[in-house]
């Protein structure tokens, strides 16, 4: 028996995307015009909002609500980890708080403007994860992180790299239907080929762009929802956390050797599904955080798409890619294509999705996933439905 | 003594009183893997309690430092200070005799084409040059 929430999502707003290091706007001055895009999408007067909700955030709600002219803050909360493992346990941290009557009008906000923070490590040194039992041996980024999960993979299954290739170029092809993407050029197999290696398996183009910019995402309860601009995305249901040991497990590589070559979200999957009362076959499109090529494919078989090992023939299927392909996945184009703000843009895509309006629209979509970055505990999903 | 592969990034402060035995047991060559006294588990890295059964009487088990690749990369790009030391690779040995317990390393003496997950392995002694020791392993 499912228990799906009374929340929607009503308002998305994104400020332009950048490339790396060039936005001119502080954080502060991102945040503010990605909050007043969404609530103009919606038609929420922004100084309604009295919660606000997030992960990965640098800037605090005591800066922005004074900006805002936000009259009341009735609830707050952040979700522990980095990257985006975060994203959707933070729409679910929303919908707590407004099914338990703390906050009407919960704001979920994050830019990202990178000065010198690196995931394949360019620019920055050890991360924070770095310990004696792992950084005196080279390993701290996630790409090399990702990448000794994926080897194993490959191992196992005999996943290819022209499988994350076909990944690679099925969110560009998306990509380039969409007129926001910051990547604007075709790529071919023989580009992802012939693209210099980061960290093997992962070429450049296995990994995710840098990006600067701002998103917001308002969430509210379906009753309010019904009076408000757009068509409610509503929030299906929620899923947070995973594994107990996986939260060594990036850092240590030390997960149990039967789930090891996983993306970590099989148990998060379990729970969403349970509480939607929805299987894989029930997904219509599908936004999976996407750091990693590998890492997508790895999501594929978390939640069901296909067979444990059965990722790379799902993509090389066409099964991944919009628009005749069985569950079209990252159809904004994604973090690799698209722009990389953390996975706000996957729950913007994912409410586009509903909403009937993304540039790669999958005919009468009525449900879709969507996915928190695999990272160390807490990671997240959640699947949104039209009303 | 030989070059190091990768330089070795802490100084003592990084050690704690979880850590220190282990490196301790490094200085004389000896492969330790922390072990509960009162269930046998093995875990790595070291934890101030047993993840088993949350006992925190734990102990350094030897063992022989053999065992095999579970898993591995070869890292060509950064991070940081390493640029400069790339193509480096970093592996998982899963280490026999304790029970599945996998260490993150580095194979030494190996042309990056030549690592294969499940090759077998043996552990080797580096000295960095503030006269830490670290393991590493060599194909055996």
């Amino acid at each position: 028996m499912s228990d799906r929430t009374k929340a929607a999502i009503v308002g998305i707003g994104t400020t332009d995307y950048y490339r790396h290091g060039s936005a001119t706007k502080t954080n502060q001055g991102l945040l503010c015009e990605a909050i007043l895009t969404a609530c103009a999408d919606a038609g929420i007067d922004p100084t309604e909002i009295d919660g606000f909700t997030g992960y990965s955030e640098q800037v605090p709600p005591s800066t922005i609500a004074p900006s805002l002219g936000v009259k009341e803050l009735r609830y707050s909360g952040f979700v522990w980890g980095g990257g985006g493992g975060g994203s959707c346990a933070a729409i679910g941290n929303a919908v707590a708080a407004i099914e338990a009557g703390y906050a009407n009008v919960v704001v979920l906000y994050h830019a990202v403007r990178r000065v010198e923070a690196s995931r394949v490590g360019g620019a920055g040194g050890l991360t924070a994860t770095a310990s004696p039992f792992t950084a005196p041996y080279g390993l701290g980024t996630p790409v090399q992180q990702f990448a000794m999960i994926v080897r194993r993979h490959m191992h196992l299954y005999g996943t290819t790299s022209e499988d994350f290739g076909r990944l690679a170029i099925s969110q560009r092809n998306h990509a380039l239907r969409n007129p926001r993407s910051v990547m604007k050029s075709e790529l071919t197999l023989e580009d992802y080929l012939s693209s210099r290696m980061i960290a093997d398996p992962f070429r450049l183009f296995d990994c995710c762009q840098e990006n600067d910019g701002g998103a917001a995402i308002i969430v509210t309860s379906l009753e309010r929802a019904r009076d408000l601009r757009q068509a409610p995305a509503e929030i299906l249901g929620v899923s947070m956390g995973g594994w107990g040991a996986w939260g060594y497990m990036l850092s240590d590589q030390n997960a149990p050797a039967d789930y090891y070559a996983t993306a970590g979200h099989r148990l998060i999957a379990k729970n969403l599904y349970e509480r939607t009362g929805l299987a894989a076959d029930d997904i219509d499109v599908a936004q999976l955080y996407d750091h990693f090529t590998g890492m997508v494919l790895l999501q594929m078989e978390d939640y069901g798409f296909c067979e444990p090992g059965g990722s790379g023939a799902f993509v090389a299927a066409g099964e991944a890619s919009w628009p005749n392909g069985r569950i079209p996945v990252n159809t904004s184009g994604g973090n690799l294509s698209e722009v990389n703000l953390h996975g706000t843009t996957h729950l913007i895509e994912g409410v586009k999705q509903i909403r009937g309006t993304s540039t790669s629209q999958v005919e009468n979509a009525q449900v879709c996933l969507v996915t928190g970055g695999p990272s160390p505990i807490p990671s997240s999903s959640m699947i949104l439905g039209r009303s | 003594v030989a070059p190091q592969y990768l330089p070795f990034p802490f100084d003592e402060s990084a050690f704690d009183h979880v850590s220190t035995g282990f490196f301790e047991a490094c200085q004389r060559h000896e492969f330790t893997v922390q072990r509960c006294k009162d269930c046998g588990n093995f875990q790595h890295p070291p934890r101030a309690v047993c993840t088993s059964c949350h006992s925190f009487d734990l102990e350094w088990a030897g063992v022989s430092g053999r065992g095999t690749v579970f898993t591995y990369t070869v890292v060509h790009h950064g991070p940081g200070m390493l640029s400069e030391y790339v193509p480096f690779n970093i592996v998982s040995v899963e280490l026999e005799g304790t029970n599945g317990t996998r260490v993150v390393s580095n194979l030494i003496d190996v042309a990056p084409d030549q690592i294969k997950i499940d090759m077998p392995v043996e552990v080797t002694w580096e000295e960095a040059i503030n006269g830490t020791v670290v393991p590493r392993f060599r194909a055996s």
